[in-house]
């Protein structure tokens, strides 16, 4: 028994040992990923990448590596890729895809289908596009301490959206929303400008399609509706006119317009479909925050005009939504997720993406915005 | 055979511990993919097929416990020898050995497939199945005790994986759930099917009872098992709906461990890889106590020695990995042996207890007589 | 002739003459052994014989006690006489030359009055030894600083001054066919386990050995399962935790010639308490024990995942580190694995070597190796240099545990776990850690479970092993010691709450 024993001991050890053949992912021998920037090519209509890698070598201490390459599906221009490289292209450590203008316009699921297929990519990877071919965006040198420039890219959405200035737009995010009916995903733009790339505004996508933008400031606005602010910061333009009698004694009245500056802030949203057959919303927007700069002198000791203040942001904050909306049916584009609540009260019946996106267009908007403003500052 | 299993003292173990031990045994690989397959049935309504699901196991472990009582100090196999008499009851005791067999079979392949896809592409699956083979030859080598503390110590070692849903949970749309109620009652209730094949693995009870210290608080640790399951169940299916948007989540084969995609922290960038890896903890209970039962009722069926059984199991099972390596056979297998786990698991205790009522009613007169 | 009368010695060899008895005994029982000395002398018509090995005895006290007491003396003397008057305790009458031979093996003198029946023999021994030191191997900062020595009286004679309890037991075996040493079982009869002692008194009666050598050889004849690595019997030189363990319900061996003792049954997380974690406050206690369980993980852990990441798992490593990595890996011209199998080497070596020399020199050597060495290393390129960061943390941290043996025992599993993590990534590591989990809970101490208190589990000897909870709170001994008195002291009586300003 005991002799047999250790037989099946031997055999099975052996065999393990035998066995130790795993293909090895040895790291300085691996080219490593950061970025992917797609690319429709224009003359032939081929699928055309720009791979931002990591290539560590003893001696150089830049071990950043940009290689272009073309081909019909991922894999071939992954392939392709490693025609060029001495290290083995591998995507583990992706952060950032980004897609060129032609691409977005095109369509980019099924490149974002393929990724999410891989195991291997992480789910938080940032889905980003740029207006100008992939490859001049990617080329700038300048990327701060970064190692390379796809974690500069991936730093600089991060921090953004860590300080609520964006909509995060991660693999998982933007599926999510490509399949949810009733909610468009939106995607940050990035730019080149003078080597460096840079926000620019957020792409907004028809299920996959880019068809319109909004600028960095707009992103507030779809924040208050879309998401939620635990401390968010925003800069307003209101007109000086109402505030006459309170400005300070010693002010000129020189401008038709001055800046108000809130940050601390936090907004409560409820959403309501009033009616599912006429598609009738109400929104009710709770906003709190502290008003930290003003460009001119208002005198907010008087209580009037802190409610005139809060009613002027009010009433600001509701012209710049119902134009957002206007914009965003004429694009037939719901990133504000309206659909969602539609799907959500509907019983009985399903609909589809395309059915929610002609319906869009027809939806009536009541937006209702309460501004409480709480303290002014240090300095009364 | 001996109908009365006199168990040594040393051999014996606390009711309290059924709690884990029934607990580990239905978690496993199935609740990886769970939270889709319940969803495809019964849309945003799965809870109502879950708590459906958890109501009956309820009744089931009661049914189970009342017949094991009756026959105090007998496992499957000895009640069936005493209702159904030699040859049928073997007959049927080799069944639940098949079907306990197919459950192990069907454990070991899907974790396979797992470290297949997300790990190892090139790992050869009758390679993995020998490491896992292995453990599982080493810790019932052990006995029953350490079977059983392999499944505490390692359930111990794991349940802190739940607290890892803090971060999904953040990530939750919370109007998936709407509208409630929407869901057919025949929708449902394929949901309470898929369920039921997911909850499977309290067999155990048949088997692991003699060996109970003090048997009358078996039915309560097995009662809480089962709720904590289905709560722990209920939980991620909640999580993994509101965190996918129907159609994504249709399309993921196994959502728990794309949750895990999202997961990373400072000293440690993508969890999924280690979640996989660390799903060979969880898995390994199931494989102990299936490859313990397994044995143990085949030495009771067949009076070969449970050593021998054990050596048995490992090559068949061997050789079986090594020539199914297809997928679809995988999910073929994994179908079949959740429907042959329904009526073995769920119905069948019901058909025994009309004789178990008889066997009561027998022995009271008995005693009247007396 | 001679056989005949030992023939006929076998009902009585005595009486004899003097010469006779001196022949047998240097001849026949010491071979012609060169410390053999006898004084021969007539006192009152009696020629009387005093024999004993040179140095095995006191010459002093055979002078004062016998020699004087014999020759003052009057009277005639006979072997009565000798018993009677000789004021040296623990006298033997023997009537062999083997018994007489292996009492004086013990330090005894023999002393025979011609013709009579019998010869006497007196304890006279001379032991060398050591006296009790400070610790060396489990040194303390708080609390007792006395260890164990080699020689079994002193050391009964500190436990026995501990623990001044009437139930202390301490039964006496003598292992050992070839070199018999004395064996003692020890343990407080109200409270330890009396499944626990027989076990015990079981495996010693049975034990069939040549040589005990030491403490720790005898723990490696009476464990449950000599093929694990891990130790399965506390062996300590310190009496203070000796001492509580007995206390608690646990039995002691000590074993002559050898400075250490055995406390058993042992499960294994004694291994990782220290009797420090007692003296000093509960919360620090608490906090210094869960951190040396953590130590022990960290150790079995990093290298590893170090090897397994960068063989496989390149997708785990975050981007900070990524590039000083992959920068200081591509210098390297070996594969994770084999580098770091070589710097777990040198780091056991420098530790080995460390060991070895004397103290001065191994301090030295420390400096030398850790420092020169392993800047050496980096700058050739050799390994990494997150590498030597965790491989020194891993050997600071298999350095916390405070039972040199189990310390050995996890700095030598991380090996085989190395290699695993290296052929086959996490799938690897993660079989091997559920290997030792299952190898752990199948080892048993003593019959009991190993694993006690996770399994079986006890939640209430929780604070008794894994952290502490203050004195007074727990009035409980360790349940899986199975201690007669399960209570340490009755419960302080509850001091009613009082609201804030009261």
């Amino acid at each position: 028994m005991l002799k047999t024993k250790k037989i099946i001991i031997l055999l099975l050890s052996s065999l393990l040992f035998l066995t130790g053949c795993l293909e090895k992912n040895i790291l300085e021998e691996l080219g490593i990923v950061t970025i992917y920037g797609f690319d429709l090519s224009d003359e032939d209509n081929m699928l055309q990448a720009t791979t931002v890698l990591f290539q560590f070598n003893p001696d150089i201490t830049d071990a950043s590596q940009v290689i272009q390459s073309k081909g019909h599906t991922f894999r071939e221009v992954r392939n392709n890729a490693n025609k060029k490289s001495g290290y083995k292209i591998v995507s583990g450590q992706l952060r950032t895809i980004l897609f060129g203008p032609k691409i977005s316009e095109d369509g980019v699921f099924p490149y974002i289908d393929t990724l999410e297929r891989d195991a291997s990519i992480s789910d938080m990877v940032f889905v980003a596009m740029s207006k100008d071919p992939t490859e001049q965006v990617l080329s700038a040198t300048n990327y701060e301490q970064s190692p390379n420039i796809g974690t500069y890219i991936q730093r600089l959405i991060e921090t953004a959206v860590r300080d609520e200035r964006l909509i995060s737009s991660t693999l998982h995010e933007f599926t999510h929303k490509f399949f949810a009916v009733g909610q468009d995903p939106l995607v940050p733009i990035i730019a080149n400008l003078n080597n460096k790339a840079q926000l620019l505004g957020l792409a907004i996508f028809k299920d996959d399609r880019y068809v319109g933008e909004l600028t960095l400031e707009d992103v507030f606005y779809v924040r208050l509706i879309a998401d939620e602010f635990k401390s968010g910061q925003v800069e307003m333009e209101l007109p000086t006119k109402q505030f006459e009698k309170y400005l300070k004694e010693y002010e000129d009245l020189d401008t038709e317009t001055f800046f108000v500056v809130m940050d601390q802030l936090y907004n409560d949203v409820n959403i309501e479909l009033k009616n599912p057959d006429s598609l009738s919303y109400k929104i009710d927007i709770d906003i709190k925050g502290r008003i930290v700069e003003l460009s001119e002198r208002i005198d907010l000791q008087k209580e009037e005009a802190i409610k005139l203040l809060e009613q002027e942001v009010s009433k600001e904050v509701k012209d710049k939504l119902t134009t957002l909306i206007d914009e965003s049916k004429e694009l037939q584009a719901d990133y504000f997720g309206f659909g969602l609540e539609y799907t959500t009260r509907k019983r009985g019946e399903e609909i589809t993406k395309d059915q929610w996106h002609d319906m869009y267009p027809n939806i009536n908007v009541d937006i209702n915005v309460t501004t409480k403003i709480r303290s002014y500052g240090i300095v009364e | 055979m001996h109908k009365q299993l006199m168990i040594s003292k040393d051999k014996q173990i606390r009711a309290a511990y059924l709690f884990i031990v029934l607990h580990t045994m239905q978690v496993g690989v199935g609740i990886a993919g769970y939270p889709r397959l319940v969803f495809m049935e019964a849309r945003q309504d799965s809870w109502i097929s879950i708590i459906v699901t958890g109501l009956i196991l309820h009744l089931v472990i009661a049914c189970m416990v009342f017949v094991l009582r009756t026959y105090e100090k007998q496992d499957l196999a000895g009640i069936l020898h005493t209702i159904f008499g030699s040859i049928i009851g073997k007959s049927i005791a080799v069944i639940f050995v098949i079907y306990f067999y197919l459950l192990f079979f069907s454990v070991i392949v899907n974790y396979i497939e797992f470290v297949q896809v997300f790990i190892f592409p090139q790992m050869q699956s009758w390679f993995i199945g020998l490491l896992l083979l292995s453990l599982v030859w080493y810790a019932v080598l052990g006995g029953i005790r350490v079977a059983v503390g392999a499944s505490v110590v390692f359930f111990l070692s794991t349940i802190w994986m739940m607290g890892l849903l803090r971060k999904p949970i953040t990530f939750i749309e919370s109007r998936h759930y709407f509208p409630v109620f929407d869901t057919a009652i025949s929708d449902i209730f394929s949901g309470v099917l898929i369920s039921s094949y997911t909850f499977l693995g309290f067999e155990l009870l048949w088997v692991i009872f003699p060996f109970i210290n003090d048997k009358k608080r078996v039915n309560r640790y097995s009662q809480l098992a089962m709720t904590f399951t289905v709560l722990m169940y209920l939980t991620i299916t909640m999580v993994v709906i509101g965190y996918f948007s129907p159609t994504q989540l249709e399309q993921k084969v196994w959502p728990l461990l794309t949750l895990f995609k999202v997961l990373s922290f400072p000293f440690f960038e993508r969890f999924d890889l280690l979640a996989v890896a660390i799903w060979m903890i969880i898995v390994l209970p199931n494989l102990i106590l299936l490859g313990w039962m397994v044995t143990f009722t085949c030495k009771r069926v067949s009076d070969w020695k449970q050593k021998h059984c054990l050596v048995a199991l490992i090559i068949l099972t061997l050789i079986l990995v090594w020539i199914f390596e297809d997928r679809e056979f995988v999910n073929q297998l994994t179908d079949y042996t959740g429907k042959i786990g329904l009526g073995l698991g769920f119905i069948f205790p019901f058909l025994l207890l009309p004789f178990a009522m008889r066997h009561r009613m027998k022995r009271k007169k008995n005693h009247a007589k007396n | 002739m001679r056989r005949r009368s030992k023939k006929t010695s076998k009902q009585s060899y005595f009486p004899c003459e003097i010469e006779k008895l001196e022949k047998d005994l240097k001849d026949g029982f010491f071979k012609s052994s060169a410390d053999f000395t006898v004084k021969k002398f007539e006192h009152e018509n009696k020629r009387i014989f005093i024999a004993f090995l040179n140095y095995m005895v006191e010459k002093d006290q055979i002078f004062k006690h016998i020699t004087e007491v014999i020759l003052q003396s009057n009277t005639e003397w006979d072997t009565k006489a000798l018993e009677n008057n000789i004021p040296i305790s623990g006298s033997e009458t023997r009537e062999s030359v083997k018994d007489i031979g292996l009492d004086m093996l013990k330090g005894y003198v023999a002393i025979y009055i011609e013709n009579d029946d019998a010869c006497v023999t007196y304890p006279v021994p001379q032991l060398k030894e050591r006296q009790p030191e400070r610790a060396e191997t489990e040194s303390l900062i708080f609390g007792p600083k006395i260890s164990f020595t080699e020689s079994i009286q002193t050391n009964l004679n500190i436990i026995h001054w501990r623990l001044d309890n009437p139930s202390l037991v301490t039964e006496k075996f003598i292992i050992g066919n070839e070199i018999p040493s004395e064996v003692r079982l020890i343990y407080l009869k109200d409270i330890a386990d009396d499944e626990n002692i027989n076990e015990m008194r079981n495996r010693l009666n049975k034990l069939q050995t040549d040589d005990v050598l030491e403490s720790s050889v005898l723990t490696q004849y009476v464990e449950d399962n000599s093929y694990s690595i891990f130790p399965q019997l506390y062996v300590t030189e310190l009496p203070d935790r000796f001492c509580y363990e007995l206390k608690e319900g646990k039995l002691g061996v000590i074993v002559d010639k050898s400075s250490s003792a055995i406390i058993a049954p042992t499960n294994f997380f004694s291994f990782f308490e220290s009797t420090e974690d007692l003296y000093t406050r509960w919360n620090m206690g608490s906090f210094i024990r869960l951190m040396r369980l953590v130590a022990m993980f960290l150790s079995i852990t990093l290298t590893p995942l170090y090897v397994a990441a960068l063989t496989f798992h390149y997708e785990i490593i975050p981007t900070a580190l990524l590039v000083s990595l992959g920068h200081s890996r591509s210098r390297v011209p070996f594969p994770p694995l084999l580098e770091a199998l070589i710097l777990e080497f040198l780091i056991e070596l420098i530790r080995e070597a460390g060991a070895r020399l004397p103290t001065k020199v191994g301090q030295t050597m420390g400096i030398v190796g850790g420092i020169v060495v392993g800047q050496a290393v980096v700058q050739a390129g050799f390994t990494s240099n997150i590498l030597i960061i965790i491989v020194a943390l891993s050997a600071l941290a298999s350095f916390t545990v405070p039972s040199y043996l189990m310390g050995s025992a996890i700095r030598i599993i991380r090996f085989p776990l190395i290699i695993m993590a290296g052929l086959w990534g996490f799938i690897g590591l993660f079989y091997s850690y559920a290997f030792i989990l299952i190898h752990v809970l199948k080892q048993k101490s003593l019959k009991r479970p190993y694993f006690v208190p996770i399994y079986p589990f006890r939640p209430k000897d929780i604070d008794n092993s894994i952290f502490r909870i203050p004195f007074l709170k727990s009035n409980y001994r360790a349940y899986s010691n199975m201690p007669k008195k399960i209570k340490r002291f009755e419960e302080p009586s509850r001091q009613k709450k009082e609201d804030i300003d009261e």
